[in-house]
């Protein structure tokens, strides 16, 4: 008795540290930036450039400052930047700036009328660009024609504060292009996100005399880039931390299994071994392709797919403050319900539904093969293969304590937003995404986290998915879902196989003997995340099978296993 | 059906019932022993430990839970009630516990956790067995050496692993204080079974072996041990009081003993066939009877239960008789050990029908008896009655062939 | 003690020559009825010619020069590690009547004969396959391995394996891994080679090849339930108790491309209408071929075997989920101990649907249950497989028998009885 008074203790020993630390997680911090707005700087240059805006790093220069007064939005409105220098905005500036010149007439477009330009320039800043918000706006007779941002890639027009709507507007992309658009009431979302990146330049001639032209920039992240070497610091210090703590552990390992006579494995770095790749298209590689190309879009999609943010939400850990997301992540609202619960009808039934479509349609297999952070993972594992170093293996006392960690982090993911915390400074994800795709993101706790799951996830395969919560909610309508894990009870020898590849420690997969079909017995569980070890090391002839809608698309067969292990050691991926 | 049980009990109770000097304590026993097997008892009687067999550490099983039912398995008509559920060649023993657990007469283990040691094969399959029927087995997989540490440990962590289900199973908790309590009782209660044996040996006249070796055995269904450890220290007394105030006439009887499988009550068939033969059982070295010889450890003030275990494992483990080692040397040592203590004459070597393990260490007890020039008799039976006879004209034999060399020996002396 | 050693006494060297002859008839004759057989493949041939080298000419196991062998005595000691370190496996159950009846004298009279046989070949010195060993490895899972293992442990080096009772706890499992690596290290007092991540990675390859043949062997056998008579899938199975693993390999190789061929022309060893025969139970060891040889002299054929020193013998692989040195000794463990249908684990479910399944593959007729006379734990599980069998309608008889040759004749009239049953009973597989 007294072992479960110990044992009970401990736990909510575990469950008050992790609350604590979820909760002044951002008072932890592994690498902050400096704030936005006191690293940034303006300089004004008149070099005879068109008036623009441009970034270098976070320092930023207006070109063909002549007879220009540069503004900038503050909390209380309007205000001047003296001179158009600024070494660093103080704390109530809004991040938008805008610099306008002294009317002038000149011909702009060669129809042999004079016109009077109005010329201006105007951008916003990286942080002003929230997840859903539109960007700011002056709405002031200094700055007559104004665009302003709608989600990264449409944009709404005001002349003198009206909107415009059914008007013409012409907009030059650097490259010269030059693009005729039609605004709607809700303004254009023709422009690609990357076509932004580099300026644009937009011509409003409401007649042939009068001619507005504003120059937009957005503050970029470009990939492989200076900045970019900038956003991914955090990063590789994370990814070199953990490298420092798997070299220690495996060496302390290998001084006690000497300490105690036992032949130690061996960490291969120096072992030279023919790679034996053959590349199959099995439901292995098919997987590896997806999580490749999920990693991919998830992280660059809106660079490479030019789209903005879509609608439709992935429940997975791939973090909203990557702006550049192929797909938003519904990681954001279900650890901010409070804020979810604010924000309008129609994004609550775009949460809602997204999220019940993946979870009945995929379940957890989107923890298998879409996920950014099971990626991740997965290369720790194959990389520990490759180098044949030992692991760790859990029992089912350990696996236990890891379900029980994950109701923890299940109440501190739903809950810590609404005591005021946030679970973003405390989710792995945050060190990965963003940094990834270019964006400067601050890292508290979450930088400790990553080391964590890095180190255990290199030691023990897929440590983190045992205690993801947002796995485990995905998880929940398993009964219901298309895709199961089933079973043949009479084919099965009982070997284990399953249950020592199970990276969730699953035991009931080959444990389970009644059912009302004895052979076709549903094993899914809500822990399981169809990754499809289990049937890959089953060595018997349709002993368990992963059926979508029914169909069986992946069955255990005794011959391909055989020739598996025969031809030259299997396949390791 | 149980009545039979019953009866069978009982009529062997009566029979040893007069087979002493008239000591009334005796009769005590004999109750206490008829109402472990009286039949409305075992309809009410639902323990929540049920221990089969002698080699599980049995102060361990009394630190855990203040009244486990050890089931030892002797009866032969239990033995008819498992027929159909066990193949020809299990030894009786396994056959009477199943029976006593899987009839349809009475649920002894509705409610309880019956714990069992994987000694033999037919434990193991016992085990299955009894699990098939939806009754809650916990099984003790004993290692099969056990004069390495290693194996030490492993018999130590298995025990552990045993006694922390049980104690959750009767809702108490193991602590170091109450194993080491238990382990004080049982050292008393073997005291007074020495003792009680020793006196009874001065004078192998005032009571029959059958009915010395049932007040032992009664000791495993003492409802209140203290009680019966106060009643067998008047029984001894009783005896010892007899001793000195009558002559007793010398007995030239043959001393024997006995060694391999036990003899478990109501199967009296061998100490009362050594009876009716004119030999007097001495002792007997087997799995029940070697429980009372076995040393306890010594206990120090902060010992956890793991160390306790441990040094246990250490005393205990080269003292086993039964077959669970691969080699069997306590069986030899423990016969060696009798030959040099008690002048025996004879063994005799008890061998249960499917209880091979004997069988295999009979060459090596047959080394150590030629050593003392002891002849050994191997004699094989089961439950039934009906080879009685042909036993009683073996063992006659035996007996004449013991007489003469006695007097062979006393000729020579003289 | 040394004139012991050295001189043996006339009464000895007659027994010696006296078992000489008799186990040589023996074994020539069980060779003489499987050559018999109808349909026998070529490829056959060098399996035969093992068993006849072993037993007959009494050589000792062919193998590369200057490799110790070890001697094990169940399938749960894994070949994997005795090759990674050096040296080879012989699986030394015993079978032979002639060793059983000098083992007889040892051995109590109700032990099993293999135990008994084992017993007499270490009396009477006379089997280089079985002297020859460096080291024993014996498993201690029934009572009468148990004692042999003190019996042997006396008189050569032993390493005793403790293989746990119960398996389902991953802790019970865990300590077989143990009993592993300690293993390992007696091994290594014999070949002065630890083991490590390659050579144990190498003898995986090794057997993952032989395991290969193994399934495209029963595959093909799956697929054309009559192809092959199972006496000869026996023959090739007990061969590989002496063979070098890639040598037992190639034979089998050929053998299936043989048997490949056959398939393709339909050519097949039996006709539609005899009955397909399941043999289960205590094993069935070279020279006592006496049931299967009676089943398809009979008229019958042995479809399929689930006895240890026949498929079983290498059916389940090693399934690695760690490619580390730790990994493949935990495949290992796994491997031995979870889906072993060894009786001798006190929960042994799995047996039934293991046969369940086979008889579903090969569409069994009927099933001949195997106890080899003091062989317990397997008749314990008689009476759960008689009920299984009934209630898929499958005919099931017991048959009980030991080593020596004279009740030949009434097993041979139960199972004439037992195969007509069958014919002409309807006795149709659910």
């Amino acid at each position: 008795m007294k072992n479960t008074w110990k044992k009970r203790l401990i736990a909510i020993a575990a469950a008050l540290l992790l609350g604590l630390l979820a909760y002044f997680a951002a008072d932890i911090p592994f690498y902050p930036y400096q704030e936005p707005l006191e690293r940034a700087s303006l300089q004004s240059v008149s070099d005879g450039e068109p008036l623009a805006f441009t970034y270098s790093s976070d320092a930023i220069t207006l070109h063909g400052a002549d007879h220009v007064t540069v503004y900038g939005l503050t909390l209380s409105g309007m205000a001047v930047i003296p001179n158009g220098q600024a070494a660093s905005f103080p704390a109530d500036s809004l991040g938008t700036l805008a610099a306008v010149k002294e009317p002038y007439t000149a011909d702009t477009n060669g129809d042999g009328i004079l016109e009077t330009v109005t010329d201006a320039a105007k951008t916003d800043m990286e942080f002003t660009q929230e997840y859903t918000e539109g960007g700011n706006t002056f709405l002031d007779s200094r700055l007559p024609f104004e665009a302003t941002i709608q989600h990264r890639s449409g944009f709404s027009f005001t002349l003198y504060s009206v909107k415009l709507s059914n008007a013409e507007i012409t907009a030059v992309l650097s490259d010269g292009r030059e693009i005729a658009l039609q605004t709607d009431e809700n303004g254009f979302s023709a422009l690609s996100l990357n076509d932004l990146r580099d300026g644009v330049t937009f011509w409003y001639r409401p007649d042939n005399q009068t001619t507005y032209r504003l120059a937009y920039q957005v503050e970029d992240n470009t990939v492989f880039s200076l900045r970019w070497l900038e956003a991914m610091l955090p990063f590789t210090l994370i990814v070199l931390i953990s490298l420092v703590c798997i070299i220690l552990d495996v060496l302390l390992r290998k001084r006690l299994y000497q300490k105690n006579g036992m032949p130690s494995g061996q960490v291969a770095v120096l072992h030279r071994e023919k790679l034996h790749f053959r590349f199959r298209l099995g439901f292995e590689m098919v997987r590896w392709i997806v999580m490749i190309v999920s990693f991919v879009l998830l992280i660059w999609g809106g660079r490479l797919l030019e789209n903005g943010l879509s609608n439709i939400q992935l429940p997975v850990l791939a973090c909203p403050y990557n702006l550049d997301q192929g797909a938003s992540a519904g990681c954001y609202w279900f650890s901010h319900i409070d804020a979810l619960l604010e924000s309008g009808l129609d994004e609550i039934l775009w949460f809602l539904g997204s999220f019940a479509v993946c979870a009945l349609l995929f379940g957890r297999l989107l923890c298998g093969f879409v996920c950014p952070l099971g990626f991740v993972q997965d290369v720790m594992h194959q990389l520990r293969q490759s180098l044949h170093t030992e692991g760790v293996s859990f029992s089912e006392k350990l696996y236990d304590g890891l379900r029980f960690i994950k109701w923890v982090m299940l109440l501190i993911f739903l809950g810590v937003g609404l005591i005021g915390g946030s679970f973003c400074d405390f989710c792995p994800a945050i060190t990965l995404s963003p940094a990834l795709a270019g964006f400067k993101t601050s890292i508290y706790f979450s930088g400790f986290m990553m080391v964590a799951m890095l180190v255990s996830g290199f030691f023990k395969r897929r440590c983190f998915c045992n205690i993801c919560p947002m796995g485990y909610l995905l998880g929940l309508p398993h009964k219901v879902s298309m895709v199961k894990l089933k079973k043949d009870a009479v084919a099965c020898t009982e070997c284990g196989a399953c249950y020592e590849a199970c990276p969730m420690g699953i035991k009931s997969i080959f444990t389970v003997r009644e059912g009302k079909n004895e052979r076709a017995i549903d094993v899914t569980t809500a822990d399981c995340i169809l990754c499809g070890e289990c049937i890959r090391r089953c060595p018997e002839d349709g002993a368990l099978y992963m059926t979508f809608a029914g169909k069986k698309i992946y069955t255990a067969s005794r011959m391909k296993f055989m020739r598996d292990q025969a031809d030259g050691k299997e396949a390791q991926i | 059906m149980s009545e039979r049980l019953m009866n069978e009990a009982q009529s062997i109770l009566n029979q040893v019932a007069s087979e002493h000097c008239g000591f009334s304590e005796s009769a005590w026993f004999l109750d206490e022993m008829a109402n472990a097997f009286h039949a409305e008892n075992l309809k009410n009687e639902k323990p929540e430990i049920i221990v089969l067999g002698e080699d599980f550490h049995a102060e361990l099983a009394l630190a855990v839970c203040d009244h486990p039912r050890f089931l030892l398995g002797g009866s032969l008509e239990t033995t008819h009630w498992s027929d159909a559920l066990l193949p020809r060649d299990a030894d009786p023993v396994s056959r009477s516990a199943c029976g006593w657990l899987l009839n349809e007469h009475f649920q002894m283990g509705s409610d309880a956790l019956i714990v069992l040691t994987l000694t033999n094969d037919n434990r193991r399959k016992l085990a299955g067995l009894l699990r098939s029927h939806g009754l809650r087995v916990l099984t003790v997989d004993l290692p099969p050496v056990y004069h390495t540490a290693a194996s030490q440990r492993a018999w130590a962590t298995e025990m552990y692993r045993a006694a922390k289900e049980m104690a959750a199973h009767c809702h108490t908790r193991l602590t170091a204080r109450r194993l080491a309590q238990a382990i004080l009782d049982v050292r008393k209660l073997r005291k007074g079974m020495q003792a009680f044996h020793k006196t009874v040996l001065k004078t192998p006249g005032c009571m029959s072996p059958a009915l010395r070796e049932i007040i032992l055995e009664s000791a495993w269904y003492a409802k209140d041990r203290k009680a019966w450890l106060e009643h067998l220290y008047r029984l001894t007394s009783q005896i010892a009081a007899w001793q000195t105030r009558y002559l007793i006439n010398p007995d030239d009887r043959p001393w024997v003993m006995t060694a391999g499988s036990p003899i478990i009550f109501p199967n009296e068939k061998l100490p009362m066939l050594l009876e009716a033969s004119g030999l007097f059982l001495a002792d007997r070295i087997d799995g029940l009877s070697v429980q009372m010889n076995m040393p306890t450890p010594a206990l120090q003030r902060f010992d956890t239960v793991q160390k306790i275990l441990l040094r246990i494992a250490e005393v205990r483990m080269p003292k086993e008789v039964s077959g669970a080692w691969t080699v069997n040397e306590g069986l030899p040592t423990a016969v060696e050990g009798m030959l040099r203590r008690i002048p025996i004459d004879g063994i005799v070597y008890h061998v249960l029908k499917g209880q091979i393990e004997y069988d295999f260490e009979l060459p090596r007890v047959e080394e150590i008896a030629a050593e003392y020039g002891v002849p050994v008799f191997r004699l094989e039976t089961d439950y039934q009655q009906q080879d009685v006879e042909q036993l009683r004209i073996r063992m006659e034999a035996f007996s004449e062939m013991l007489r003469q060399r006695n007097s062979e020996r006393m000729r020579i002396a003289q | 003690m040394s004139e012991k050693a050295l001189s043996i006494s006339p009464a000895q060297t007659r027994q010696r020559e006296r078992f000489d002859r008799k186990s040589v008839a023996i074994a020539e004759k069980m060779l003489r009825r499987v050559n018999e057989l109808t349909h026998r493949p070529e490829a056959l041939t060098p399996f035969l010619e093992i068993l006849r080298r072993v037993f007959v000419d009494r050589e000792d196991a062919s193998r590369p020069h200057g490799t110790p062998t070890v001697g094990t005595y169940c399938v749960m000691v894994p070949p994997e590690i005795i090759y990674a370190q050096g040296a080879m496996p012989v699986k030394l159950c015993g079978g032979s009547y002639t060793a059983f009846s000098i083992g007889d004298d040892t051995a109590p009279r109700d032990a099993c004969p293999l135990v008994k046989a084992v017993m007499g070949f270490e009396e009477i010195d006379a089997m280089p396959v079985y002297q020859n060993c460096s080291l024993m490895a014996v498993p201690v899972t029934c009572d009468c391995k148990k004692k042999l293992a003190g019996y042997l442990s006396q008189r050569r080096p032993t390493a005793i394996l403790h293989v746990p009772a119960n398996r389902d706890r991953d802790e019970d499992m865990e300590r077989f891994v143990e009993e592993l690596y300690a293993f390992s290290g007696q091994l290594a007092n014999i070949t002065s080679k630890e083991l490590s991540y390659e050579n144990l990675s190498a003898a995986y390859r090794m057997m993952a090849d032989a395991q290969y043949q193994l399934s495209r062997f029963i595959d093909l056998r799956r697929k054309n339930p009559l192809l092959i008579r199972g006496t000869f899938a026996m023959a090739v199975m007990n061969a590989m108790s002496y063979t070098y693993a890639p040598d037992w390999t190639k034979q089998l190789a050929a053998l299936n491309d043989e048997l490949e061929a056959l398939a393709r022309k339909k050519e097949m060893a039996v006709r539609e209408n005899q009955p397909r025969i399941l043999l289960t139970g205590s094993p069935v060891i070279f020279p006592n071929f006496k049931l299967p040889l009676l089943i398809e002299e009979m008229g019958g054929l042995l479809a399929a075997d689930e006895t240890c020193m026949g498929e079983r013998g290498l059916y389940d692989p090693p399934a690695v989920a760690d490619h580390t040195l730790d990994g493949m000794m935990r495949a290992l463990s796994n491997r031995a101990t979870r889906p072993c249908t060894c009786p001798t684990f006190a929960d042994n479910k799995r047996r039934v649907y293991r046969i369940r399944q086979l008889i579903q593959d090969y569409k069994i007729q009927g099933v001949v249950y195997h106890v080899l006379r003091g062989c317990l734990v397997y008749d314990y599980e008689y009476a759960v497989l008689e009920e299984e069998m009934g209630k898929i309608g499958v005919p099931i008889i017991r048959v009980e028998t030991d080593y020596n040759e004279e009740d030949v004749e009434q097993l041979r009239i139960r199972t004439e009885a037992f195969l007509e049953l069958i014919k002409y009973g309807g006795g149709q597989a659910k």
